[in-house]
């Protein structure tokens, strides 16, 4: 029996795959040009964590760790980091890794940081999803805001395009100007010995999701000492949310430390 | 005393909000929303009733795809029916959001489709019509499950057509397991392999209409390429599109709905095992 897509016709002509998701690199290259301007004081540190959960595709429990490294120098931050996928329904161990930079435009009284990134991430053993994109963060008292947007780009991999016989032209698809955000409210100030929030978001550290898929999380932060913070989230996730009909998808915890090294 | 106040407000509306849910299913987890219920509900009726087999005469027939009616009134679908019955075609496909939800609404699509042994109609839910605390069940009690297969054999071949039920937003775990076991188990006997469903897949434009979360499209897109699944075809986003990725072409379709400047639908035909499928519009 053969299956194949070439034998599938239109009296329309087949579009295809997307469009170029040029600007987002281009705005992910402005980002790394804002960080040049440098006051070399320098910070750095580490961020390592652990998800465990269920959804709808995991068939039973998965498990993540996640390991990020950031670099801090005046305004600006340059972050990386790393997901493995310990616990899981494919042969997948390096599930993402993901890069980013960032600089404090801070104005009066009012911090604000400009992040441009770049996220790989394989959730299937076929393909692989990249994200290109920038966000904007805002603080004020307990409210924490961030929006952006995002390139998204869904393509197969080398292999399996040698594998299944797929044409060039439909190895990739682009989704373009996604809407990224986050909307937070933290019970105290950002430098205070132990934190809880709550926040809605579309955003996670190696997943973005379309901004009608929205995940609520409840955040809890502690700090035994100046260098160390012990973190906890619980994230919960629809499918669905402007959808009338919306079904769980799935949830997971969180158990994280953030290490600042100076 | 400014931030203890926020504090305590926040303290009080999360305390609140606690309470009230435990009191009260919000609507997202309702059983009328629940994608798990209603997979579960469609194999039941399912069990009973053996998959629709279609038996034509050559191998070259057609089958008509609308979707988003959005019933209301029925200029468009009256004209689809129509179309459909004149043209001979072996059946019509009808992917979702054809009501508003409402049982009136129900009534008046009841009424529209055509008797069985005049034309074939195989229906799946959209979120529309699971609008409402009883759309499921106005849906069910009527036209029955909105997951399930049918078949068209040729004198040549047999090709498969499934539904799936993303009304909810999600195919739900359950929905999900049964039809990679259906691509498993049975897809190799059919040539070709047709999914219809309500909820496109990608945002080829800037929409807030809803698709699949991120790790379900991955899984859905890795099932539809290693089963070779020939085309997806959907509506919701309400504005046709079409493209391959990989060896599947995902469709979009125009909506059904009377008043529309786009309205249409599409038009499939197989023939000595090639699919071609054109968007039609409304005069």
């Amino acid at each position: 029996m053969k299956t194949s897509a070439a034998n599938i016709q239109t009296e329309t002509n087949l579009k295809q795959t997307g469009m170029r998701s040029t600007s987002g690199s281009g705005i992910f290259i402005i980002s790394i040009l804002l960080v040049t301007c440098t006051n070399l004081v320098a910070q750095s540190g580490l961020t390592i964590y652990t998800d465990a959960g269920m959804n709808n595709v995991s068939e039973g429990l998965f498990i993540k760790a996640a390991a990020l490294g950031y670099y801090k120098f005046g305004k600006n931050r340059v972050e990386a980091g790393f997901e493995s996928s310990l616990k899981n329904n494919n042969d997948i161990l390096l599930s993402g890794y993901t890069i980013n930079a960032s600089r404090n435009l801070t104005g009066k009284g009012l911090p604000i940081e400009l992040q441009g990134f770049c996220t790989w991430t394989r959730n299937s053993g076929l393909l692989c999803e990249t994200n290109w994109g920038t966000l904007l963060k805002m603080r004020h008292n307990g409210f924490e805001m961030k929006i952006g947007t995002n390139f998204r780009t869904y393509a197969f991999r080398n292999r399996v395009v040698e594998e299944y016989g797929i044409d060039k032209d439909a190895v990739r698809i682009h989704e373009n100007f996604n809407v990224m955000y986050s909307f937070g409210y933290y019970l105290k100030k950002a430098d205070d010995k132990w934190n809880v929030g709550l926040s809605v978001t579309n955003i996670d550290c190696f997943m973005i999701n379309q901004e009608t898929n929205p995940s609520l999380c409840l955040h809890g932060f502690y700090k035994p000492g100046s260098q160390v913070c012990l973190y906890a989230e619980s994230w919960y996730k629809t499918a669905g949310a402007t959808n009338l009909a919306i079904n769980h998808f799935g949830f997971y915890f969180r158990t994280g430390i953030i290490w600042n090294f100076n | 005393m400014e931030l203890q106040l926020k504090n305590s407000l926040f303290l009080i509306t999360a305390i609140s909000l606690t309470i009230a849910s435990c009191e009260k299913d919000p609507d997202f987890i309702s059983p009328e929303h629940s994608a798990d219920q209603r997979f579960n509900q469609s194999m039941e009726w399912n069990a009973r009733h053996s998959y629709q087999e279609i038996v034509v005469q050559s191998d070259d027939y057609s089958i008509l795809f609308m979707g988003d009616s959005h019933v209301g009134s029925t200029k468009n679908l009256d004209n689809f029916f129509n179309i459909a019955k004149n043209t001979k075609a072996s059946a019509v496909v009808m992917a979702g959001d054809l009501t508003t939800g409402e049982a009136k609404n129900y009534d008046v699509l009841e009424k529209c489709i055509p008797p069985r042994d005049s034309l074939l109609s195989f229906l799946t839910v959209g979120n529309h019509d699971l609008w409402s605390n009883s759309g499921w069940n106005e849906f069910f009690t009527r036209f029955g499950p909105s997951c399930y297969l049918f078949t068209v054999e040729s004198p040549e071949a047999t090709d498969l057509f499934i539904s799936l039920d993303t009304g909810s937003g999600t195919l739900g775990a359950e929905q999900l397991a049964w039809f990679e076991d259906v691509l498993q188990n049975q897809r190799p006997d059919y040539r070709r392999c047709i999914v219809f469903t309500h909820n496109n897949f990608f945002r080829f434009r800037h929409t807030e209409t809803v698709n699949p979360p991120v790790e379900e499209l991955n899984k859905m897109i890795e099932l539809f390429t290693r089963h070779h699944v020939d085309m997806l075809v959907a509506g919701h986003d309400h504005k046709r599109d079409a493209v391959l990725f990989g060896i599947t072409t995902y469709v979009v379709m125009e909506p059904c709905k009377d008043g529309t400047d786009n309205a249409g639908y599409l038009s499939l035909r197989v023939k000595n095992g090639d699919v071609k499928y054109s968007f039609e519009n409304f005069d």
